[in-house]
């Protein structure tokens, strides 16, 4: 139950992006070949990096203006952020299932977001992609907070031993999204799984 | 929430419970405003700063076709009162309406969905109306504020403001949901919808149909709480019966469904509804929803109904879900209204059953949909169905 708690605290405090907030946490400096969970990636940008189980946040100007995202080894039934497992009282919440079309990955990271209170979610630009030697996917999208700002991510998903890994940015935007959207979708694109 | 704002207006409420305002509460009249030092302006005051912020909400639908059409609806219902009043279509897939006690109106999106025509739409409103034209907010408010629920029910309002898109239609929406009118006000605002209605000359079993709907999705749903319109008005079926009972006693037969005009101005937006629908992730009531849309849509809309009930179906991927979802699929793109994803659909459920026709499917899909999102996934897919020939 505890777990479960300091979960859905943690994804609250990474999807509401709520308030304000000091990154803290240890520094990723850029460079080849960081390590997360069973990913590397490259990134060319320094980031202030907070670790939990199964999720990492990293951020270069805090919680509100820009976090990149990593969930790593979502199973099957459970919420695509950790949030819950499903329940014969709640069959149909946004859980992961093994098999999913890229599509429906996509649909289903969506309805999280929108769970957690972002309004007017579309995404576009659905595209293959490859993380080392596993195939998966790359989408856009756009969305408002729930305070009315309007924010841009960008999002990597795959499946990889029955289990999903995704991980995505998102930034307001105006100014943030633009001022690093090429550095982070050349790592996005750089991550591996390495194991 | 902003503490310092909030405290203050609690004591600003406490302090003004005088013995006048507990008098009985008169109705307004057209134009009517607060005096200004009563806790009804008071009221007022908390609701124009959470309107206020609603009116910058992403969330607030702003197709001028749209808002005037269904403001011109609203105008017919509530005749010299319609200046008084602000009607806000919110974009949430819900059954939903409420009124503040300023003349602010919220109707959910989710509602337009479910309405089927014009006169549906101005019982509705019309009810919402009944609701400000008597002030139960603020007879509602006064009797809260002598029972130990008023501070919790203050916390409701008190959080609009500054609390983002979907806070603020609650906050709104808590004027009259969260306070759960007695049903006594919720049959006196139900009658004043009905009087409208008829005088109007609408079809006064417009209603029945409407809440017989609403029966069927309360019914199908198969856990968590009551969508919000079942958590804080009458029974659903005690409502419809009432409805039938005063639409066979109706002094004024009128046979007005004005259906027409509904279908054009809301026809625009069905899709992205529909999408919306599916975004709540409750499938049992929206497979009963858009199946009963379905069954009574416009034929030039049937493929589009037919493809949103196979995608509840595909979505909620229970027992043979999947099955019924492609037999749905199939049905959709040989009717008109279909959307271009039906043909992905129908190409990737062929697709998954082997059939080689899959591959005219999802090339049909590129072709109406030559700058389909998903291109690129479409184009493998095809590359592997015709690398099999």
């Amino acid at each position: 139950m505890m777990r479960f708690l300091a979960r859905a605290l943690l994804l609250a405090a990474t999807i509401a992006l709520a308030s304000c907030a000091s990154p803290g946490g240890r520094l990723v400096s850029a460079g080849s070949g960081v390590a997360v969970f069973e990913l590397q990636l490259d990134t060319s940008l320094d980031w202030a990096r907070i670790k939990r189980a199964r999720i990492e946040l990293w951020t270069i100007d805090g919680l509100p203006l820009n976090e990149f995202v990593v969930v790593s080894r979502v199973r099957p039934g459970e919420h695509v952020f950790l949030a819950a497992r499903e329940r014969q009282r709640r069959p149909d919440g946004p859980w992961y299932r093994q098999g999913m079309r890229p599509d429906e990955i996509r649909d289903v990271i969506l309805d999280g977001l929108r769970q957690q209170g972002w309004a007017n979610v579309s995404a576009s630009n659905l595209r293959p992609a490859r993380f080392g030697s596993v195939t998966g996917l790359r989408f856009d999208a756009r969305l408002t907070h729930r305070n009315g700002l309007l924010y841009q991510a960008t999002f990597a998903a795959a499946e990889h031993g029955g289990r999903l890994t995704h991980f995505f940015w998102i930034a307001p935007s105006e100014y943030y999204y633009g001022r690093d959207i090429a550095a982070v979708d050349r790592m996005l694109d750089s991550a591996r799984f390495v194991d | 929430m902003n503490a310092g704002p909030a405290l203050a207006l609690t004591l600003a409420f406490s302090l003004l419970l005088s013995p006048a305002s507990l008098a009985t509460v008169a109705s307004s009249r057209p134009s009517d405003r607060p005096v200004e030092g009563t806790d009804e302006a008071e009221l007022w005051y908390a609701m124009e700063r959470i309107e206020r912020d609603l009116q910058h909400s992403p969330l607030v639908t702003r197709d001028p076709a749209l808002n005037a059409y269904a403001r011109d609806v609203l105008c017919k219902v509530a005749r010299e009162y319609c200046g008084d009043l602000r009607l806000y279509l919110v974009d949430l897939p819900y059954f939903n309406a409420s009124m503040a006690p300023n003349g602010a109106m919220i109707l959910w999106t989710g509602s337009l969905l479910r309405i089927q025509n014009e006169a549906q739409l101005a019982l509705v409103l019309g009810h919402e109306f009944g609701h400000y034209r008597e002030r139960h907010t603020l007879q509602q408010w006064r009797k809260l504020k002598r029972s130990s629920a008023f501070l919790s029910t203050f916390s409701v309002f008190a959080s609009g403001a500054g609390v983002g898109v979907v806070g603020m239609a609650a906050s709104l929406a808590g004027a009259a949901n969260m306070m759960k009118f007695s049903r006594e006000k919720e049959r006196e605002a139900d009658k004043i919808g009905f009087e409208q209605l008829q005088d109007n000359g609408y079809d006064p079993n417009a209603g029945v149909e409407l809440w017989e709907g609403m029966l069927r999705e309360e019914n199908a749903r198969d856990y968590g709480k009551p969508i919000p319109v079942f958590s804080s008005h009458p029974q659903t079926r005690e409502r419809r019966d009432d409805l039938r009972v005063a639409a066979a006693a109706a002094a004024k037969q009128g046979d007005q469904l004005h259906l027409a005009p509904y279908r054009q101005a809301t026809r625009p937006f069905l899709k992205h509804w529909l999408e919306n629908e599916l975004t709540r992730r409750m499938f049992a009531s929206s497979i009963r929803v858009i199946g009963d849309l379905r069954e009574t849509s416009a034929s030039e809309d049937a493929g589009l109904f037919t493809f949103f009930l196979g995608e509840a179906y595909r979505r909620r991927n229970k027992a043979d879900d999947r099955l019924q979802a492609a037999r749905l699929y199939a049905e959709a793109v040989n009717q008109p209204g279909a959307p271009p994803e039906a043909w992905r659909e129908h190409g990737l459920a062929l697709r998954e059953a082997g059939q080689p026709a899959a591959a005219a499917a999802l090339h049909h899909y590129l072709e109406l949909a030559p700058g389909a999102d998903d291109r690129a996934f479409i184009a493998v897919y095809l590359a592997e169905l015709e690398a099999r020939r």
